[in-house]
């Protein structure tokens, strides 16, 4: 066990370090600067600027003090907000993010299995249709225009919930209810895959012969239903927990445009369309490091769950 | 982002309609020019393909490839896509629309590598030489290739003319060889579609769309007047700031020496309680007794520092030129500074970037630099990097030193500021309202570097003090009881929201968690007409298109002024943009004082 969680961390790092690296080539050979805009300053003023932040450095030695920066967990200096550190932008972005995708991961959580487990109950009948249905739309509908149509419906008609914002605290339901509409919005499309997954997870397990055995012992509906059934059923939705997590945090980007939240998604597009390089390296990097930690989540849980994988 | 860049972004309409346009009628051929009977074309139009034929291209006929750039923007797409077939219907001439992501239409546009362009310029100062002087031969912002030696000497005499009358008559001069010439062709001028409520008290429109709120008063002050700025600060540094969102925030946190009026923008007293000149050259300020936050006397001294700290190179301010360009030695001292720079890092600077390095310094180099230039030669292979090394080393001797102490700006005691500038200029008390000529707390900036002004660390000078900066979400001030003025500040607390979002934050604006926003999503203009709320005011920033004047068939004057004539701008301005916007003749806006724009066209009285 010991041998493969080692093994897994080397290939995260020397995935990260590739990772870095292509990113480095990418936003160098990228047109632009984050030193032009369209009042020109005079020539000698950008050169300078350029020379205060190392640009006139031959591009290998560039590339060798940004590595070292990062092998010391310093991500450097922002270019486009002078005199902050990459880090105290970003990670205070990636709480705001992990908040909004914890939220959001419970909201799918909870109706996935909810709708899952009610389509299998009533398999092809009224209540399954209405929940696949639902799921199909949340698959279909992108989170840029359900985003727009929440706020239409329930800012605009019902004036229930403000159209943007971040809570300034988490304890009274009038700050905590501006999460409600992004979380939904980024919670949808995983409520309608979780529900899909547990349906089809919950059909497989009642078809099973244990199910039979213990209808035919006399167990109530409920209690085979809910007792062996469920406990069952969930499992391939709660093993699309780890790559959901993820998702839901690296997804969030057009959802805080949306909806005006501080978090790292709006750093990574603003750093992208200013050049803005330094802050765009680290939130890839964050970024790149989730999924790489919710992959290995995910690899952990399998071979807890079945020793075949770890052989391997 | 910039000023330019955020106020382009600001006013970028979007989503604008394009159906409204008149649809393109089955395009009849295009009559050649000699068919002047042609009785519906006005005369524009006329003038317009009389033109194209004597350039060769008549009917369209022959005209080759060409281009027309813009960002990527629903406004400007639709736009261009309206000119293209002004152009087309006019003239017969098929032309391509390319669109690009900002920074790389930014780099084609200084590089002049593009054939027509889509530009703006927003009024750094409100007087027509911001408008001009971008396009004399050496200007970092003239983008064409345009030179015209009469052009370049005329703005010259007008930035050293003395009587103001003379130097506005000088500056008509200029546009109308700009106007003749058309390097640029102007298309509409900008409005400000702002909003804010009824019960905020002391807020005007203004032709800069800067709101100084010293003397705002939101409601009964009770809770926050709520501003979105459009954009996270990038930094509050005055040495530093270079945008809108920045310059809103900062204006109420630091004072100048003089502040812009509310409504005018004329200068009006701040932290110089009066001042003297003479010949326009030499400025002399009182300063009032007034403190910083941290207690210590505003003195004159906090001005020489923050405009020596502007021209720093090492600091590397964008704004560096808007004091070198005035204030007497602080362009030798820049380019001298500079040289010192290049040449203390040059071992470092990589073989292929030496080139680029060198390519300012014979312009920079003064007597101090002989020795090291020599160096750098002795050891340097690359015959071009040597050549002009080499030129930097003849130069120099005869360039006297200058250093800081030279720079024209002095305290010639505590109270008193003396500034000499290089020629007489008749805005440079506007300049003094603008933040490169803040004063700066040295102690701040020595004791935390560049982290002088987070929250915790800030000191400043202006009618609100810093309570709260959480980035991209808020910026909180404060009422500042060590303000010399604090009588007359009536608003408690001031929040500055960084949205850059329109749609976003208009819905806060309608949700009242905002209470100003700098521009509404344009589908909403017809509707927000009626609101008392909704202000639409005209703007110093003029849309246009630019031309590389050095390629063909842009090379030809004619063909230049063929293309401005048959531009329908009362129908871009009318049917597209629909917000209130001008049709533009000229490159100055005609709404400055004293000033007659110099318009390329002048439409026949109907």
């Amino acid at each position: 066990m010991t041998a493969f969680l080692v093994r897994r961390l080397v290939a995260g790092v020397l995935t990260l370090f590739a990772i870095a690296t292509i990113s480095f080539a990418v936003c160098r050979f990228a047109p632009g600067s984050p030193f032009t805009s369209e009042k020109n300053v005079p020539a000698e003023v950008r050169r300078n600027l350029e020379r205060k932040y190392g640009f006139d450095r031959p591009l290998v030695v560039q590339y060798g003090i940004m590595m070292s920066r990062y092998v010391r967990g310093d991500l450097g200096e922002s270019f486009q907000y002078r005199g902050r550190e990459v880090g105290e932008l970003v990670w205070p972005g990636f709480a705001v993010s992990a908040r909004l995708g914890a939220v959001a991961f419970v909201i799918a959580m909870f109706f996935g299995l909810a709708l899952g487990v009610t389509a299998s109950k009533w398999q092809n009948q009224g209540p399954d249709y209405a929940a696949m249905s639902t799921a199909t739309l949340g698959i279909c509908v992108p989170n840029f225009l359900l985003g727009p149509l929440l706020v239409l419906v329930f800012h605009v008609w019902l004036t229930w919930f403000d159209p943007t914002g971040w809570p300034e605290n988490w304890w009274t339901w009038a700050e905590l209810k501006k999460l409600v509409l992004p979380a939904c919005t980024l919670a949808f499309a995983h409520i309608a895959y979780v529900s899909r997954l547990t349906r089809a997870g919950m059909l497989d397990v009642l078809h099973k012969d244990f199910i039979r055995t213990a209808r035919a012992k006399g167990l109530s509906e409920w209690s085979v239903f809910l007792k062996h059934g469920l406990k069952n059923g969930v499992t391939p939705a709660l093993t699309y927990a780890g790559p959901m997590a993820a998702y839901i945090i690296t997804g969030s980007v057009v959802v805080e445009k949306i909806f005006a939240i501080p978090g790292l998604g709006t750093h990574f597009v603003n750093s992208a369309l200013n050049r803005d390089y330094s802050i765009l390296m680290g939130s890839i990097l964050i970024y790149s490091s989730l999924v790489i930690f919710f992959n290995l989540l995910v690899d952990l849980m399998y071979a807890v769950l079945d020793p075949r994988v770890r052989m391997n | 982002m910039r000023l330019a860049a955020v106020l382009s972004l600001a006013f970028a309409i979007a989503g604008c309609d394009v159906r409204a346009v008149d649809a393109p009628a089955p395009a009849p051929a295009p009559k050649p020019a000699a068919d002047a009977a042609e009785p519906q074309a006005p005369p524009h139009i006329e003038e317009a393909r009389k033109l194209m034929a004597e350039a060769g291209y008549p009917a369209g006929k022959g005209f080759p490839k060409m281009e027309l750039l813009y960002n990527t923007n629903e406004a400007h797409k639709k736009i261009a896509a309206a000119v293209q077939q002004m152009w087309k219907q006019a003239l017969g001439i098929d032309i391509e629309l390319r669109n690009m992501e900002w920074k790389t239409y930014l780099e084609h546009l200084t590089r002049v590598d593009y054939q027509a362009a889509r530009r703006g310029w927003v009024a750094d100062y409100p007087d027509p030489n911001t408008f001009l002087d971008m396009f004399i031969t050496k200007s970092g912002n003239n983008n064409t290739k345009f030179s015209h030696a009469e052009y370049d000497k005329l703005i010259d005499e007008a930035g050293r003319e003395k009587d103001p009358k003379k130097r506005l008559k000088t500056l008509e001069k200029a546009e109308r060889i700009l106007m003749d010439e058309l390097p640029v062709v102007p298309i509409y001028f900008y409005v400000t579609q702002c909003m804010w409520r009824r019960q905020t008290d002391g807020l005007f429109d203004n032709a800069l769309n800067v709101h100084p709120l010293k003397e705002i008063l939101h409601g009964d002050g009770s809770k926050p007047f709520i501003m979105n700025t459009g954009a996270e600060p990038q930094t509050l540094d005055p040495n530093i700031q270079r945008g809108v969102p920045e310059h809103r925030v900062n204006i109420n946190l630091f004072e100048g020496l003089t502040v812009y009026h509310p409504k005018t923008l004329d200068a009006q007293p701040g932290v110089a309680e009066s001042w003297t000149s003479e010949d326009g050259r030499t400025w002399t300020f009182k300063l009032r007794a007034c403190k910083w936050t941290n207690g210590r006397a505003v003195t004159a001294g906090d001005f020489v520092y923050g405009w020596r700290r502007e021209i720093d190179p090492a600091l590397a301010s964008d704004y560096a030129y808007i004091v070198f360009n005035y204030i007497k030695n602080a362009k030798e001292y820049y380019d001298g500074a500079t040289a010192d720079l290049v040449l203390k890092g040059w071992a470092e600077t990589a073989a292929d970037k030496r080139l680029e390095a060198v390519a300012e310094l014979p312009a920079q180099v003064q007597k101090r630099h002989v020795a090291a230039l020599q160096k750098a030669l002795d050891a340097e292979k690359n015959e071009a990097v040597r050549g002009l090394l080499s030129k930097a080393i003849t130069a120099a001797p005869d360039r006297a030193d200058i250093s800081v102490d030279d720079v024209g700006v002095r305290a010639a005691d505590d109270r008193t500021l003396v500034a000499e500038l290089v020629a007489p200029t008749p805005f440079f008390l506007y300049l003094t309202s603008f933040f490169a000529y803040f004063p700066i707390p040295k102690e701040a900036v020595d004791k935390h570097g560049d982290r002088w002004t987070r929250p915790e660390n800030i000191v400043s000078n202006g009618p609100y003090g810093m309570k709260e900066w959480v980035p991209n979400s808020h910026i909180l001030v404060a009422k500042s009881p060590s303000y010399w003025d604090a009588a007359k500040v009536r608003q408690p607390q001031i929040k500055f929201l960084p949205h850059d979002n329109v749609t976003t934050a208009f819905n806060m604006f309608r949700a009242g968690t905002c209470d100003y926003i700098d521009t509404v999503p344009l589908e909403f203009v017809d509707e927000l007409k009626k609101d008392p709320d909704f202000h639409s005011v005209p703007y110093l920033t003029t849309y246009f298109y630019s031309f590389n004047v050095t390629e063909k068939p842009l090379d030809d004057r004619r063909v230049r002024r063929a293309l401005a004539l048959a531009i329908e701008r009362e129908k871009i301005v009318e049917k597209l943009l629909k917000g209130g916007q001008s049709p533009a003749y000229s490159m100055v806006p005609p709404s400055l004082a004293g000033y007659e724009a110099q318009p390329f066209y002048v439409k026949p009285k109907k």
